[in-house]
Formats: C-alpha cells, sequence, structure tokens
C-alpha cells in the first residue's frame, strides 16, 4: 500500500505519489492539480470542497470557508449554516478529498501519507495538522517542512552530488526560508526561518484596501459579498499583473461599477511593507547556518506568490542574481513530499538518501537570574536546545531552588527567542518536589528532547531523591485526546460531503451562479438560461446527455469569464 | 571516547573527509531508527568540525573605525583609509578577494552615504529605505562591523537607533557601547534642527553628545565647557540647557544654574527637573515661599514626586511651620514606614518642637544639612 504525499495549502492542496521511480501528482475529479483549499455547505447541509466551493465563496460567502490553515493549532471555530468546524476539522474534510483523488487513480485504498508544513510550523500548528489526518482516517507518521521537500525534490531533480541551497517559499498564507546542504546522499537542512502570517492573501488585501480607499468603500467591505467579490478581483489582477505592467481591477456594487487601472509599480509601493516583511527571515536563516551568499550554489523559488514579478525582483536584488526559474513552483512541495514518503517506507531507489532537519524554534525554560547588583530577576528566559539545531537532538540543563527550604520546582516550559518568557510562547510545566535545603543546594535535570517529527518531551529529575517526571508537551487547549478524536470522528462522519462523480457538474453550477452576480444585464440573462438549461438536463438523468452538455456548459461559462459573450 | 573514533577516521582538518565519514555512519546510525546512535554521531562530528575549523587559520577580515564621521570629508580613499581590510597575497584567492573587496566598499559607501548627511541621518524614514535597499550581503557586512561603526558614529536620535536595533541587533552585542541609548530617552532632540538655517548641525550634536557623555561620568567641569562652545553653534536646544544648568548645579554655580532652569522654564513651565533644581537653589538662597511654590508646581504636575515632598517638608520647616510639615511627614510615613529619609525629617522637627525656646540658629543650621544631604543622596 503506498504512502501519498500531501501539500495542504492555504490557497491550494496537492496530492502526490512515488510510483515506478517517478513522483508523480494526482489530479482531482476535474483533471487539476490544483485543489482549492476551500469548503462550502450547500442549503441541505451537503459539504464540497475544491473549485466547486471556491466559485461559492462569492455566491454564498457566510457559507464557505477558505485560508483556514492561517488558524491551524488555535481555538478558532468557524460556522458554515448548521455546522460549527475547527481549522483541524476543515482541512481534514480537504485531505478526504485529495485521498478519494489518489484512492481512484492508483486503485487501491490509502491509509498513510505524509503532509508538508510550514518549516516555521510551531509545535502546535504540527500537531493540529497530524490531528486534521486522523480526520480524514489518514495515518500521519511523518510530517515533512515546505522548503525541505521542495529541496528533496530539488536535490534529486539535479546531479552535482554537492551544492549549497537557499529556498524562499512564500505561499497563500506563510512565508518559510531554508538553507540547505547537499553532499553525497545527505541533505542536510542547517537553517529556517519565516513568518507564519505572510503570504500571497496578504497582497490582495493590501490591494483590496487600496482600491476601496481609492474608492471610498472602506465602511462597505463589512458587506461580506462585497468583500469576497472585491477579493476575488484583487487576486485576479494580481495574477494579471504577473503578466503584464498594467492590469484593471473592476466590481460591482448596489449597481455602480467600480474600475481601476493598477500598474507594477504601484503594486510595487501598495506592497511595500510586506517586502519589508520578507527581508528579516532571508538574514537569520542566512546567519544562523552559517553559510554566506558566496557559499549558495542556487535561489530556489516556492509556492504560488513566488510567481509575481515583484518577488521574484526583490529576491534578486537581495541577491545580487536571478533565482532558480525551472520548476514549477505550485507543485515542488507535493513532489518532494511524495519522494519523502517513498523514502520513509525505504523504496530502493531512494535507499541511499538521508535527510536532517531542524527545530525552528528555541526551546528553553523559565528561570529567575540574579544581576550584577545582585538583584533576583524574575522571568527570564533560559535556551536548552536553540533554533536551528539539527534534530533529533537531547539536551539537558541543570537547574537550582530559588529560595531557602522550597519543596517544589516548577519547570515552565517555553518556545522563543526573547529573553523574557513573557514574550515567548507557555507550552506547559512540570511540576516536582525536592528536599527542603538552602536555596542553591537542590538541583534538578531538565532534560529536553526533540524527535525527528519535531515534538518535544520534557524529564526533570530531582537529583537528590531521584524522581523522575517526563512528560510530552501538549497544548491542552487545542488538542484532543484520542477519544475525542474518535468521537468527533463519528460525528463527521454523519454530515454528508457531495458525491465525488458529481462534483464538476455541481462546480460549473456554482461558477455559473458566480458569473451571473458578477455581469450585467444581457450576460446576466444568458447564464441564467444557460443555468437553467443545465439543471434540467441533470434532472433528466440521461448521463451520456449530461457529459455532452457539461462540456457546452463549460465551454459557455468560460467565454463568459473572457468577457466574450 | 572522542569524536575521531567516532567518525572512524585519523585526527584530520580537512573538512571534507570528516564529512564523507559523516554521511558514511549516517546510514548506521539513521536518524528515523537509531535517534541515540544518531545524536552520538552527530556531537562527533560536530565536534570535529570545530576542530577542524580552528586548525585551518581562517582570518577574518578585521575592521576597524577610526574616527568619527564628523570630520572627515568623504570619498572612497577615507573609506579605504578608515576601512583596514586584511590583503591576502595569495594568487588563486585574489581575484575572489577583489570581488569581496568591492562589496565591501559599497556596503560602507551606503552606509557613509547615509550617515554624513545630517538631514538623512536624522531620518528615520531615510534609515529604513536605507536597510531595505541592501542586499544580503551588504546586510551582511554592516551587520558584521556595525558595533564598530556605530560606537563612533553615535549622534542619532532615539528612532533612528530603534530602527538601526531592529536591522542589526545592536543592543544585544557586547561590543557596542551606547545600549542605553537606544533602550531610554536622554532628551539628546533631533526634532528642533531647521535644514533653512545653514549651522554645523553635525559639530553641534557631537559636541552636545560630549557633554552629555561628560556629565553621565560626573565631570561637571567638561560637560559645562563643551556645553558653552555647543551652544555658541546653536541655542535653542532645551535638552543642553539642561545638560548645561545641571552640570552648573553639581559646580555649586548656583547664580548661572538658576539663570539657566529659569531661562529653561520660561520655555516650558512644566519641566519638572526644572523647578525641582531651581527650588532646591532658591531654598540655599533662603527664599523659602519661593521654593516652597516651586516644589508645590511640581507636586501639580506629578502628584507623586518624592523629591518634591521632600523639598516641600523641608521649606515648611524654614518658615517655621513645623505643625503642617509634621502633618506631611506623618502621613509618608504612613505609607513608606521604611523609609529612612521620612524617619530623618520625623526626628528633626520633633527635636525643634521639643525645645522651649525658638530653634537656635546652630540646631536649625545642622538640620538643614541633614536635610540636604538627605536629598542629594
Amino acid at each position: 500500500m503506498p504512502i501519498i504525499g500531501i501539500d495542504l495549502g492555504t490557497t491550494n492542496s496537492l496530492v502526490s505519489c512515488y510510483i515506478d521511480g517517478k513522483c508523480v501528482i494526482i489530479p482531482n475529479c476535474l483533471g487539476n492539480n490544483l485543489t482549492p483549499s476551500v469548503i462550502s455547505v450547500f442549503e441541505d447541509g451537503e459539504i464540497i470542497t475544491g473549485s466547486a466551493a471556491k466559485e461559492r465563496l462569492i455566491t454564498h460567502p457566510q457559507m464557505t470557508i477558505s485560508a483556514f490553515k492561517r488558524y491551524m493549532g488555535t481555538n478558532k471555530t468557524f460556522t458554515l449554516g448548521k455546522y460549527t468546524f475547527s481549522s483541524i476539522e476543515l482541512s481534514a474534510f480537504i485531505l478526504k478529498a485529495l485521498k478519494a483523488d489518489a484512492e481512484i487513480f492508483l486503485g487501491e485504498k490509502i491509509e498513510e501519507a505524509v503532509i508538508s508544513v510550514p518549516a516555521y510550523f510551531s509545535d502546535q500548528q504540527r500537531r493540529a495538522t497530524k490531528q486534521a489526518g486522523e480526520l480524514a482516517g489518514l495515518k500521519v507518521e511523518r510530517l515533512i517542512n515546505e522548503p525541505t521537500a521542495a529541496s528533496i525534490a530539488y536535490g534529486l531533480h539535479q546531479n552535482n552530488e554537492e551544492s549549497k541551497f537557499l529556498v524562499f517559499d512564500l505561499g497563500g498564507g506563510t512565508f518559510d526560508v531554508s538553507v540547505l546542504d547537499l553532499f553525497d546522499n545527505l541533505i542536510e537542512v542547517r537553517g529556517v526561518a519565516g513568518n507564519n502570517f505572510l503570504g500571497g492573501e496578504d497582497f490582495d488585501e493590501c490591494l483590496m484596501h487600496y482600491f476601496s480607499e481609492h474608492f471610498k468603500l472602506e465602511n462597505e467591505l463589512n458587506d461580506l459579498k462585497f468583500k469576497s467579490a472585491l477579493k476575488k478581483q484583487s487576486e485576479s489582477c494580481k495574477m494579471a499583473l504577473s503578466k503584464s505592467d498594467k492590469a484593471e481591477m473592476t466590481c460591482y456594487f448596489n449597481g455602480n461599477l467600480y474600475s481601476m487601472m493598477i500598474s507594477s509599480k504601484e503594486l510595487e509601493d501598495i506592497c511595500h511593507d510586506l517586502l519589508i516583511k520578507l527581508k528579516q527571515p532571508l538574514l537569520k536563516a542566512l546567519r544562523d547556518s552559517s553559510i554566506t551568499t558566496n557559499d549558495l550554489d542556487e535561489i530556489i523559488l516556492v509556492g504560488g506568490s513566488t510567481k509575481m514579478p515583484l518577488v521574484r525582483g526583490f529576491v534578486a536584488k537581495m541577491f545580487g542574481r536571478m533565482p532558480l526559474q525551472h520548476l514549477n513552483p505550485d507543485e515542488i512541495v507535493v513532489l518532494g513530499a511524495g519522494i519523502y514518503a517513498a523514502m520513509k517506507e525505504r523504496n530502493e531507489n531512494l535507499r541511499e538518501t538521508v535527510l536532517t532537519d531542524v527545530c525552528p524554534y528555541t526551546l528553553g525554560v523559565e528561570v529567575v537570574s540574579y544581576n550584577e547588583f545582585g538583584d533576583m530577576e524574575k522571568g527570564r528566559f533560559l535556551p536548552i536546545i536553540e533554533r536551528n539545531t539539527t534534530i533529533p537532538c537531547s539536551k539537558v540543563e541543570r537547574l537550582y531552588s530559588v529560595y531557602d527550604f522550597q519543596t517544589e520546582i516548577c519547570v515552565a516550559i517555553y518556545q522563543g527567542e526573547s529573553r523574557l518568557v513573557s514574550n515567548n510562547i507557555k507550552l506547559g510545566e512540570i511540576s516536582i518536589f525536592i528536599p527542603p535545603e538552602p536555596r542553591g543546594k537542590s538541583p534538578i535535570d531538565v532534560r529536553y528532547t526533540y524527535d525527528i517529527n519535531g515534538i518535544l518531551e520534557v524529564e526533570v529529575v530531582s537529583i537528590s531523591t531521584g524522581e523522575k517526571k517526563r512528560e510530552v508537551i501538549v497544548n491542552s487547549d487545542n488538542s484532543m485526546s484520542p477519544e475525542e478524536i474518535e468521537i468527533r470522528l463519528k460525528e463527521l462522519e454523519g454530515i454528508k460531503i457531495h458525491p465525488r462523480d458529481n462534483e464538476k457538474n455541481r462546480y460549473l453550477l456554482s461558477k455559473g451562479e458566480r458569473l451571473y452576480e458578477e455581469t450585467l444585464s444581457e450576460t446576466r440573462e444568458k447564464i441564467s438560461k444557460a443555468i437553467e438549461r443545465f439543471e434540467a438536463i441533470l434532472n433528466r438523468q440521461n448521463l451520456e446527455e449530461i457529459k455532452k452538455e457539461a462540456i457546452i456548459f463549460e465551454q459557455f461559462l468560460e467565454n463568459v469569464e473572457k468577457w466574450e459573450v | 571516547m572522542g569524536p575521531w573514533s567516532v567518525l572512524g577516521i585519523d585526527k584530520t582538518s580537512d573538512t571534507r573527509e570528516i564529512k564523507k565519514a559523516y554521511v558514511k555512519l549516517l546510514k548506521v546510525y539513521h536518524p528515523e531508527d537509531d535517534p541515540e546512535g544518531f545524536m552520538k554521531l552527530k556531537a562527533a562530528y560536530d565536534l570535529a568540525m570545530k576542530n577542524a575549523k580552528r586548525s585551518a587559520n581562517t582570518p577574518e577580515s578585521t575592521i576597524k573605525w577610526k574616527n568619527p564621521i564628523e570630520s572627515m570629508s568623504l570619498d572612497i580613499e577615507t573609506i579605504n583609509e578608515q576601512v583596514n581590510i586584511r590583503i591576502e597575497t595569495n594568487e588563486e584567492r585574489n581575484q575572489e578577494r577583489n570581488e569581496e573587496r568591492n562589496i565591501q566598499e559599497n556596503a560602507f559607501k551606503k552606509l557613509l552615504d547615509q550617515y554624513k548627511d545630517f538631514f538623512k541621518r536624522i531620518d528615520v524614514k531615510r534609515w529604513e529605505t536605507f536597510f531595505f535597499n541592501l542586499t544580503v550581503d551588504e546586510h551582511q557586512i554592516i551587520f558584521n562591523s556595525a558595533p564598530n561603526f556605530f560606537n563612533v558614529n553615535c549622534h542619532l536620535p532615539l528612532e533612528v537607533w530603534k530602527c538601526i536595533d531592529r536591522e542589526l541587533f545592536l543592543s544585544t552585542n557586547n561590543n557596542f557601547k551606547w545600549s542605553k541609548l537606544i533602550e531610554y530617552d536622554y532628551n539628546l532632540y533631533y526634532n528642533i534642527f531647521d535644514r533653512e538655517i545653514a549651522c554645523d548641525y553635525g559639530k553641534y550634536v557631537a559636541l552636545r553628545f560630549q557633554a552629555f557623555e561628560a556629565f553621565w561620568e560626573n565631570d561637571y567641569k567638561k560637560s559645562q565647557q563643551r556645553s558653552k562652545i555647543a551652544i555658541e553653534i546653536f541655542a535653542k536646544d532645551s535638552g543642553l540647557y539642561k545638560i548645561l544648568a545641571l552640570s552648573q548645579y553639581m559646580l555649586g554655580e548656583y547664580e548661572n544654574a538658576l539663570e539657566n532652569f529659569s531661562h529653561l522654564l520660561a520655555l516650558d513651565s512644566c519641566d519638572i527637573d526644572s523647578l525641582l533644581y531651581r527650588g532646591r537653589i532658591i531654598l540655599e538662597k533662603k527664599d523659602y515661599s519661593s521654593a516652597l511654590s516651586d516644589f508645590e508646581q511640581v507636586i501639580k504636575i506629578s502628584p507623586n514626586n518624592n523629591d518634591a515632598k521632600k523639598g516641600i517638608v523641608h521649606a515648611l520647616i524654614c518658615l517655621s511651620d513645623y505643625n503642617k510639615a509634621e502633618e506631611m511627614v506623618d502621613k509618608e510615613l504612613g505609607a513608606h514606614s521604611n523609609d529612612m529619609e521620612w524617619s530623618i525629617f520625623k526626628a528633626i522637627i520633633q527635636q525643634i518642637k521639643a525645645s522651649t525656646t525658638p530653634p537656635s540658629y546652630g540646631l536649625l543650621d545642622m538640620a538643614r544639612l541633614l536635610i540636604k544631604n538627605v536629598l542629594e543622596q
């Protein structure tokens, strides 16, 4: 039974499998490699994912949700009609759809997957991703960092036995930089840095606000329908500006047509603050990995947002040379995830390749320290495992009691880079009893072990009593117990998923409805007629006829989109 | 077990050989199957690499900024003079070195351009643009020599320091002298300069900084002298007047200090420092009711100012209003019973009140001396 590779993206998701010495991207039921990471609920409670759902972002924004990856690992819930879902559950629907696509394509049951996550994802976000897999009926033993996946695909793609390269990964919602060193079948991640809240969606937002400010429509953005329509227009405009120097952005609102031309230069000015944010992680990753730009053989662009000339230009300017262009930035991550899945199985073609990765954040403990004047300073952060340490790794630190005759030490576990714990994220705590002694006399050993999946285990030993306490760090707020997963799994099974066979027709109807809303007068009339006709054909349930009519209807809609009707 | 025996090779400084041995053993101690074994191997590998790199003599280029920018004319020659770059004679590396040298020169030229123009230098927006436009290499070069450069070229507004710190992490760098300039606001104003008025602002801020530095090192003579020279260049800076007045106060030149504090208060009647110090000087001059009004003014602006409260008590005692003074002292002692200074005040007042005859001049004088000591500690 093959293990599939999945790129669960903010905007789009993909699935791949390693077959006969090669990694293949599996198309969805519409024949596309990219499945939009969008979920929509119909009036009857049925759920649909992918392209059809994406069309419904415009026509039914209350019932549709996208970009939920941004909330992985948080408690945020989303209400769609009668349902309330967490981002884990929404991700599970996408994973289910991808799993179904793979099962049909491969003709066998799939039970296991490797899922890629942003390198800069935290422990909680990684756990959430694994749980989404479980809810979708997939065993997810291994997560792989997206830039690492990209470099596997790139590393095996080229023939050099030795090279060092930087992966610049700007996706729909996340930004990662990784520096890698390829040497004699070893792929070594030397350093990662990033920003979990920076991606293509932010460029769309900038354009959207620019447009609404220009026409003084800021208050109208509270209208969800207008907002989603304008967001889509922003995305189209951004994409058009990847192909030409000028693009038009238009939007209907309350019967008025608003339209403006936007140039590449304007886009650059509008998005200047986003470009500034791209720079720090670049510098940090290089510094942490002690590799200079001279040592770098290539700069690899990954993620759909790197198709923007603006971003490419920025990278070229930063390094004084052009980044590598010949790999498809949308597909390289899923290819790497698929190869890695095969590596995990120790596929014979890949047996020789070894990958070592790093932990993205510094992990440490809260301590009290004394400054040069002998004053006690509370809330200091003592790093135990520093960021960009190769994993698996294990480090131990000896700590002492602070007060005379203290009987208990509470070890508070933090993740982050600030010297004050208040600026870092608390992951958990372990308390241990110690024999009462003068301060500084009762030692404990705190051992942090970070395993290959990026999961932290903390062990605390009281030296004088020999008592040991060990805990796998789970942030209790948003993690589910196995029992809870079981219960939720049953609940989700009760929800009807739109039948896959009919998904294409559903997509066409949703697209028709979206185009109806976006157009006016005669075109509208024509779309309305075409939708009615297609619905009537569907009702007659003649499969041959439906197939034929679907092709005609699809062609018609495409022409409308190109303004040719 | 040493790293070499773990790696199964003889001690060497050849990093490639070490890496080869490591990769070979990775298949045995695979990170997936044998995390413990892998961690041991990795530790040995890291140690061996560190060893090899230490023994292979790799000199870092040392860059030293000798002088601050203010006094120099600026062109590439001075950069070369300023920047002491080690030049390798090795033929093969010459070209590479030259290229590196060019990048370095370019980076420094950009930095100097940004710093030498006074109004560019004090404009945080220009610094943001400057950093954004640096390439990764240039940024790294400037990062490496930032402590040296900014140790001598340190006349920048607080907001610019904050911006530089975000980019170059100076405040946590042990080689950087002026972390306190980034952390605290010392009222070294930069928003007071007018581009239209011809004036050597660069020289002015350098002098002002010297005065500031001397003041912090308790060299009040020097800070007074530098302030006076600076004022001749530019006279509209209340921050500098304060340094001057405080220096004079510390030197006991009360008349001059009084004049300068009054000047500052004419510019800003709510300046707490000036009110406090003027109050103290007036106390010295035995004009108790004027001093009282200065201290009371401070309390109006900042109701919990302890220095002002003590000044008021001091003035009240001198005005023989013992009951009011004691009432105030009791109130403060109620809130901070451990405060030594308030306890001393209390004792003094009780002493004075206990004597049946009016306080002899000697006692009052002694009390005043005591209080003065308390105030100035």
